[in-house]
């Protein structure tokens, strides 16, 4: 795609992201209008109604909806790039789930340091991923082998993350919201250090997106071009399982997102990586904000969880998805 | 230019290349044939330092496992049997062949811009540069992936294969492409052939493995002097004359 294509999208994913995060603010079960948001968030009044809303509530949301968008969009576009697998996603190759059991052992094991969640989010979901490159490697059977894996891998991690809920009643009454993915009593204490990690992931993807691009053709021709494919691989995978483990230490196992996100940015920009690794976050960062929106207004004051939003939209696209492959193929 | 010397190559207990010597001599077509599960595409992949091999590589007389990654894609290059399924453009992709002449920022320089359109040119996918891979025909996107080769600039080209599941005039037009790299770009080419008479056709040398070893080196001239492509093929020899021309079949 030409340069000149490329920039009205990009302004267009920029203005759709701000339009995103300003009505996310203003709406809710408490309507708030643009002077309300602006005195609640830059506002010198103590304890006004407005600024308890901003500062306690809808800010900490909004970021954590744009944080949960970016890193799970990066890792999703990583994961199918490196995989070469356009089903690849932190939920469906069981990254989201080797996170989830690395979190849960965590306070299951360790419930007094609970700043160390990412970090063992981090070794669970790093180690998935490099357990399920292993096992597609030994089983062979391409492409389909790393997707049903992955389901192998999630199912088993679900399993055991029931099992220490079970054993630890603490650890169950916080495992129901956990695995739907939400971001309800996220503090903006909770989102530094996630957001500094996320970042870094935005960066590094950017920086390696040259080599990643030339992974995704293979290792013969990676080699060929002087690319270490198993050193490109691993690096990538850290970056991809950092993401996703930021983004499940504040706001649980959110589905759909990596794997709805890639495509429509694949649609919007085309194939090439350094582009998609730029625009995906802005796409997710939208659609997890409007999708956290909709949960909040749809059933006011009552609420519904972000993950089921993107559950009710990411099942269907996948049939889409699925659908468009068998006309591929018959065509 | 490039050299197998006692090549052993196992995978668990199963010996796949048993002491393989073979030479890829500078400006010359060298190719590889034998039957399937012979050892070709193991012996290739290893100067890739894609697998763990006992022997060793010469390229222009220097250990290959001496050599930087770029530094050897600077003198090397590799195009597999399969071509990946991609989406991006025949540009984009060709202009990845830049990437070992790249700095950190991996700008394309005027220099790399040349050197990709070049390829394009000889390999008559300029018109294609603006499609994405994924919508060209097989002839179209084993040009345009030897056109990511030849962007590398290296003097070495090394083919798996690069007409399989190629129709007759898609393949003939490829090899007549692959002699030209050779005589007027002064390309040295290894390429592994599943067709015994194209490969007796365009090659000048040409090596034969059987079971994972050399069972002949040579030039073209020595091997067709023998009988040996009808033993180890089980296959028959049959002339045809083109006016003042003799072609050779195997079939």
């Amino acid at each position: 795609m030409k340069p000149k294509k490329l920039l009205p999208i990009y302004i267009a994913l920029i203005t759709v992201l701000i339009i995103s995060a300003l009505l996310s603010l203003s709406l809710g079960a408490a309507r708030l209008s643009v002077h309300q948001m602006i005195s609640g968030i830059i506002g010198t009044k103590g304890f006004s109604y407005e600024r308890t809303i901003m500062l306690s509530v809808r800010l900490p949301r909004l970021l954590s909806s744009i944080l949960a968008g970016i890193g799970l969009s990066l890792a999703g576009v990583i994961l199918q790039s490196v995989m070469g697998n356009e089903l690849a996603s932190p939920n469906t190759v069981g990254v989201s789930s080797g996170a989830g059991l690395a979190a849960v052992i965590c306070l299951s094991l360790f419930p007094s340091l609970s700043h160390l969640l990412p970090i063992g989010a981090f070794f669970g979901a790093l180690g998935t991923s490099i357990l399920i490159m292993a096992l597609s490697r030994i089983i062979g059977g391409g492409k389909a082998t790393i997707i049903l894996a992955g389901i192998a891998l999630s199912s088993l991690f679900g399993a055991s993350i029931s099992f220490f809920s079970v054993l630890d009643t603490d650890v169950l009454a916080s495992y129901s919201a956990f695995s739907v993915g939400g971001f309800s009593g996220v503090k903006m204490s909770d989102l530094t250090l996630p957001a500094i990690l996320i970042l870094i992931c935005v960066f590094l993807a950017i920086a390696l997106s040259k080599e990643i691009a030339i992974l995704s053709l293979g290792d013969t021709i990676a080699s060929g071009l002087g690319i270490s494919p198993n050193k490109i691989r691993v690096i990538s995978l850290m970056i991809a399982s950092l993401s996703v483990a930021s983004v499940i230490s504040f706001s649980g196992l959110l589905g759909f997102v990596g794997l709805v996100v890639p495509h429509i940015t694949r649609k919007l920009l085309g194939s090439e990586l350094k582009y998609q690794l730029t625009a995906a976050p802005l796409v997710g960062a939208s659609l997890v904000t409007l999708s956290d929106l909709a949960g909040r207004i749809i059933f006011a004051p009552s609420e519904i969880s972000v993950g089921i939003i993107m559950a009710f939209i990411g099942a269907p696209f996948l049939f889409v998805l699925l659908l468009g492959r068998r006309e591929k193929n018959n065509a | 230019m490039l050299e197998f010397k006692n090549i052993t190559l196992k995978i668990g207990r199963k010996t796949i290349l048993d002491s393989v010597n073979l030479k890829a001599k500078k400006g010359r077509i060298t190719a590889l044939i034998g039957k399937n599960g012979s050892g070709k595409t193991s012996l290739i992949t290893t100067a890739c330092g894609l697998s763990h091999y006992d022997g060793e590589i010469l390229l222009c007389g220097k250990n290959i496992q001496e050599y930087k990654n770029k530094d050897r894609a600077k003198i090397i290059s590799f195009l597999p049997q399969m071509m990946p399924e991609t989406s991006i453009s025949v540009y984009s992709l060709v202009s990845m062949g830049r990437s070992p002449h790249l700095g950190g920022m991996g700008i394309l320089s005027k220099t790399d811009k040349e050197a990709i359109l070049s390829a394009l040119r000889i390999t008559r996918t300029e018109e294609l540069s603006g499609r994405s891979i994924s919508s060209l025909s097989g002839g179209e996107k084993r040009r345009a992936f030897l056109a990511l080769l030849l962007a590398q600039e290296a003097p070495l080209l090394i083919l798996d294969e690069p007409n399989a599941y190629l129709d007759i005039s898609y393949s003939s037009e490829l090899c007549t492409l692959l002699r030209e790299l050779c005589d007027d770009h002064k390309k040295t080419i290894l390429v592994i052939m599943h067709d015994i008479s194209e490969a007796t056709e365009i090659a000048d040398d040409i090596a034969i493995l059987d079971g994972g070893k050399t069972v002949f080196y040579g030039t073209k001239n020595e091997l067709l002097a023998t009988e040996t492509i009808e033993n180890i093929f089980g296959v028959k020899r049959y002339k045809a004359y083109d006016g003042d021309k003799t072609k050779i079949f195997f079939s």
